[in-house]
């Protein structure tokens, strides 16, 4: 009952949401959907024996025997912790959307609809349903960009939604393959893992399949445009969402099926995995430093630290998967949190290039801490959750490939340089628009109250905590990630 | 378990005294200094009572996991021994002396709260960083004191250049610590055990010795950035930016001495490859010098205070790299003390000139008039700079004379000494500059002091701490000779080579006190002194030898010019091929099109080429 009721509540809360008109009753309601998913979630975790991985609860509510598909929901370590992530993110989300007063009721609606994608996703173990509930994620998107976003709108979706859907296209395609090609006409991965045996030349062309799939979903170099694209047109609780979940699926979905049931193809292009992720930290950050629209260097940062995740998996080894499974957390929480705190600043200025801000901190001090505080986590600094994934992550890049090592570790001083650039540029220094046009407003204070402080908190806590007790994280996530791997050890 | 509680208490003080600040209201101004002092004076005090109790005695180790993964497990933890427990009490006192000094300097300032709050961050991270069990642990502090100076630094962020050295100070550190943490990583692949007494002793055997050296060279990598050795010193000059008693900090028991303590803590494992020494050693030295000339005539009394830093701190790793980290060491810890002073007075001095950092500005001042005292001192802390006897600094170089002698090291002695008469030239030749007593305003006014109008309080922040650490520079080496004379492996028996050594280090001390005197101390005097004569000496000094300008090329042209080609290179090729392949599908779709566009004779013809096909296809099977 438990998964069904994460993955559902949003869904009913959407229904509900549909048929109300009252904004601030639509708004309670589409909290209250999520809180729900975020107690269970939570439940969930502190639940889950971690010294013992794998499925541990498990549900299934019906099934199609002639067709193989079944509608499976399971989750094991990998999928518990975002669980987590994507009910933090969609709460926050929910809650920073305070301000939106264009359509509100198809605005929650779809967010709604997007994060039950995002939980179907995790939850479900079968292929059919894994691919649907990928698409329910990104057509929403398509209409939230289009609708309610800024800039240079329509292509923008059109990009990021055409790229998605060529990206699971591939992985669908894989999915497939996988149906026909086993022999086993199942879309369920568990008897797919136990039964299926393939032969090396099959895994070598099926996991670079998925992998281009998989990667595209995660913004991999070359197939990242989309990305800042899509972010800097996106509403803010969209980014959010989107760049802290539905792109981390690109890794989780490469750490769920395509690694443990192509090993020996993961062996081949272990090259590929380690070269694209080296060159997305480094191309990407290079390309922030250049950046003047806080969205977009929000966006590139956000690839620069998804190379990290790639470039984790591609060590194919423990620590460095482990890191993989952090980055992954960590970096949700801050880019949400980031995206949080520029859709705010944007709303209030109205403009998010940063020549044309500037003394931030004194206009805006809550609104600035939670940014810098992001800002150092984005630059790796201990005692905040991304020093040790990017340290698990480099540490076991170098045991495999040093070249990959070291251009992860030029990562962290490209990352100084343009976390540092917008520091100066946008919070420190004197506010350009100064005091007078403070006064002239009303005397009204630009910075959050206390309905945005609240979700801001929230996720500066998960980024300290984890920073300052990684413990944790890493033997919560340590025995999945051998369990995920055992396969490659033969 | 005393002891124990005594060290978390030193530790967590100042953490404690940042997390509540950190949480008081806006409006109580008055609160952010008491707390600030408070906590830290306890931290000080605990610190002290420790010092009294276990130096000399066993050393103390505490520590619990903090992160373990497959192959290796990393600690957080104390581990106290003489070395650090010496370190810890200077550090907790010199930093609570500077935390009171600025209550006076900081009086006028608006944000009292983010100052308090980061400089006991700034001297919590220090202290964890100075009595850290693991090397790991060691490298989070490190980064932690990168990020509070960088605040510090940037402190008055309204102006531009604060602004601009903070990020300078940020970047240049950490492009350093990429060496630091890649020698970690290096030594958790091989080593697996990174607690520092086990570094010592297993690490250099676990290693191989080409490994080793990359070890070495790749910490050095990192000390080069904290302890601002050539060619990452740049920032430290620019550093002055920030308010005076950040500078205090900085240059004496915080950030810098960190990369040499590092060293000193590794030492029993950096002493076992040679070539790792002759690096540190060469740096250390070619640092030591360069920095030297760079004071040599500069005008600012901030920046000769740094160039100075930046020489001593090279004068340090030199010693460590020639062998002897008690010399060091000892000389860390008695710089600390004056230099601390030294810069305490340069903030008096730029208060009473009306915040003008040069020293020909003080030189218009009737400072013996009004501030006997301040000169005084500043002579003290000048004197013990240059090392001369009876001063602090006279023991700590004559300890590592001592012993470049002793090992038969003639041309580091060379070096070394050097460097002893140019930092006695440049140092007195501020002092002589700065106490000229000139007849500017308000001279022969009695009454019109510079600290008119200051409450006693105020006068009190500003006297003690530099009064004590005077003290502790004139006096403090003598009273605890004794006592620390075994740690720091002074000599007290002398002999000829001991009186020889003596003779020559004086003398150079002297040469250059007179030389200095002969340019500056008379009635006229030149402005650069004899370095103008050297024909390209004052050129390259004043481009800083081209040092800024190298490390400005590499961001403009290397760093921003990689950030500009991938921004081409995103929008002229990916994006422009994902754009043509969108357009491709729009086209092939318009093409497509066409053939339903309701013409029946196309229609027709469609059908009959269809037809045909089939046919020929039929007859040619």
């Amino acid at each position: 009952m438990i998964l069904s009721t994460i993955l559902f509540a949003p869904i009913v809360a959407m229904i509900w949401v549909m048929c109300i008109h009252s904004p601030r009753l639509i708004r309670t309601i589409s909290l209250a959907g999520s809180l729900v998913s975020f107690a269970l979630s939570a439940y969930l975790v502190l639940r889950f024996d971690y010294q013992h991985p794998g499925f541990q609860w498990t549900e299934q509510l019906f099934e199609l025997p002639g067709w193989g598909i079944q509608f499976l929901l399971s989750v094991d370590g990998l999928s518990i912790p975002l669980l987590l992530l994507t009910s933090i993110i969609i709460t926050s989300g929910i809650l920073v959307s305070g301000r939106l007063e264009v359509r509100v009721k198809e605005y929650f609606a779809l967010l709604l609809f997007l994060v039950s994608g995002a939980y179907g996703v995790l939850l479900c173990m079968d292929m059919f349903f894994f691919f649907l509930f990928y698409e329910v994620a990104v057509i929403p998107m398509f209409l939230l960009v289009n609708v309610w976003g800024s800039g240079n709108k329509e292509y923008a979706a059109n990009k990021l939604t055409l790229y998605l859907l060529a990206g699971s296209a591939l992985v669908f395609f894989g999915f497939l393959l996988l149906y026909f090609q086993s022999g086993l006409y199942t879309f369920d991965l568990g008897a797919m893992l136990e039964l299926a045996g393939f032969t090396h030349e099959t895994e070598r062309w099926m996991f670079l399949l998925f992998f281009l799939g998989f990667g595209t979903l995660a913004a991999t170099w070359p197939f990242h445009t989309w990305s800042p694209d899509g972010y800097a047109s996106a509403p803010t609780a969209a980014s959010m969402l989107h760049a802290a979940v539905l792109k981390t699926l690109g890794g989780y979905g490469i750490l769920r099926v395509a690694v443990p049931l192509f090993p020996q193809g993961a062996r081949d292009w272990q090259w590929l995995m380690l070269t694209l992720g080296a060159i997305n930290i480094v191309y990407a950050a290079c390309c922030v430093i250049a950046q003047k629209d806080l969205k977009y260097i929000v966006g590139y940062s956000c690839v620069s630290h998804m190379g990290l995740v790639m470039l984790g998996i591609g060590t194919l080894s423990e620590t460095g998967v482990n890191g993989a499974m952090f980055q992954m957390f960590s970096h949700g929480v801050m880019v949400a949190l980031l995206f949080a705190c520029v859709g705010y600043i944007y709303d209030t200025k109205h403009t998010r290039n940063i020549e044309e801000l500037g003394g931030l901190l004194g206009e805006m001090p809550r609104a600035s801490i939670f940014f810098i505080l992001a800002g150092l986590t984005a630059l790796g600094l201990p005692g905040l959750s991304g020093f040790v994934a990017e340290f698990l992550v480099i540490y076991s890049a170098f045991t495999v490939s040093p070249l990959a090592g070291t251009l992860a570790l030029l990562g962290l001083v490209l990352s100084a340089i343009y976390v540092l650039r917008v520091f100066k540029r946008a919070f420190w220094g004197v506010p350009l628009a100064g005091k007078a046009a403070m006064a002239a407003q009303g005397h009204e204070s630009l910075d959050m109250n206390w309905k945005m402080v609240i979700p801001c908190v929230l996720l500066c806590l998960f980024l300290v905590v984890l920073g300052v007790y990684p413990k944790m994280f890493i033997d919560y996530v340590g025995p999945t990630s051998t369990e995920l791997l055992k396969n490659l050890s033969f | 378990m005393m002891d124990l509680n005594l060290l978390h208490i030193s530790v967590w003080a100042n953490f404690a005294a940042f997390f509540l600040i950190t949480f008081l209201p806006k409006n109580r101004v008055k609160l952010p200094p008491a707390v600030a002092l408070l906590f830290s004076g306890a931290g000080a005090a605990a610190s002290a009572v420790l010092l009294v109790r276990r130096f000399g005695g066993e050393m103390l180790e505490w520590k619990f996991p903090w992160l373990t993964w497959n192959s290796a497990q990393v600690n957080l933890g104390y581990y106290l021994d003489d070395l650090s427990l010496v370190m810890l009490t200077s550090v907790c006192l010199i930093s609570f002396l500077i935390q009171l000094y600025s209550v006076w300097y900081m009086n006028e300032d608006a944000d009292k709260k983010r100052f308090f709050a980061t400089i006991t961050f700034f001297t919590w991270a220090m202290i964890s960083f100075v009595v850290s069990v693991n090397l790991f642990a060691s490298y989070l502090f490190w980064e932690l004191i990168g990020l509070a100076s960088y605040l510090l630094i940037g402190f008055w962020h309204e102006r531009p250049a604060p602004r601009r050295a903070a990020i300078k100070a940020f970047v240049m550190t950490r492009f350093g610590d990429l060496g630091f943490l890649a020698a970690v990583i290096l030594l958790i692949s091989h080593v697996h055990n990174l607690d520092i007494p086990f570094l010592n002793s297993q690490a250099a055997a676990l290693l191989g010795p080409g490994e080793l050296l990359l070890v070495i060279v790749l910490l050095f990598f990192g000390v080069m950035g904290k302890s601002a050795q050539f060619p990452l010193h740049t920032w430290l000059p620019d550093a002055m930016e920030g308010p005076t008693p950040v500078s205090a900090l900085i240059h004496s028991a915080t950030m810098v001495a960190a990369g040499v303590y590092l060293l000193v803590r590794l030492f029993p494992m950096i002493e076992v490859s040679q070539g790792g020494m002759h690096y540190i050693l060469f740096i250390g030295a070619f640092t030591s010098v360069l920095a030297a000339c760079l004071a040599l005539t500069e005008c600012d009394m901030k920046r000769i205070l740094a160039y100075s830093t930046v020489s001593q701190l090279g004068f340090m790793v030199m010693a460590v790299g020639s062998g002897t980290w008690h010399g060091g060491m000892f000389h860390l810890i008695t710089h600390a003390f004056f230099k601390s002073m030294l810069f305490l007075l340069s903030g008096y001095f730029i208060f009473v000139a009306h915040h003008s950092n040069s020293i020909f500005d003080m030189a218009a001042l009737p400072l013996k008039e009004k501030s006997k005292w301040m000169l005084v001192l500043l002579w003290i802390g000048a004197l013990a700079l240059s090392g001369l006897f009876p001063f602090s600094g006279f023991m700590s170089k004559e300890s590592i004379f001592g012993y470049l002698l002793e090992t038969r090291q003639y041309p580091v002695y060379g070096i070394a000494l050097f460097i002893s008469f140019l930092t006695a030239y440049y140092t007195t030749r501020m002092a002589f500059i700065v106490s000229k007593n000139g007849s500017g305003p308000g001279a022969g006014d009695k009454r019109d002091s510079p600290l008119r109008g200051q409450s006693l309080e105020l006068r009190v922040a500003l006297n003690l701490p530099v009064t004590v650490l005077g003290i502790l520079t004139v006096a403090g080496v003598w009273v605890f000779l004794p006592w620390h004379k075994e740690f720091f492996h002074i000599h007290t028996d002398w002999h000829a080579r001991e009186w020889m050594n003596l003779g020559v280090t004086s003398a150079l001390v002297l040469a250059g006190i007179g030389t200095s005197f002969f340019y500056f101390g008379r009635k006229s005097f030149s402005e650069k002194g004899w370095p103008a004569l050297i024909p390209g000496l004052d050129f390259l000094i004043s481009k800083k030898f081209f040092m800024d300008d190298f490390w400005n090329a590499v961001m403009e042209k290397i760093v921003k010019g990689f950030s500009r080609l991938s921004v081409w290179s995103d929008a002229h090729i990916i994006n422009a091929a994902v754009n043509h392949v969108g357009l491709a599908c729009v086209r092939s779709g318009r093409a497509v099109a066409e053939l339903q566009a309701g013409e029946v004779q196309r229609y027709i013809l469609v059908a009959l080429l269809v037809i045909v096909s089939i046919i020929f296809y039929l007859l040619t099977r």
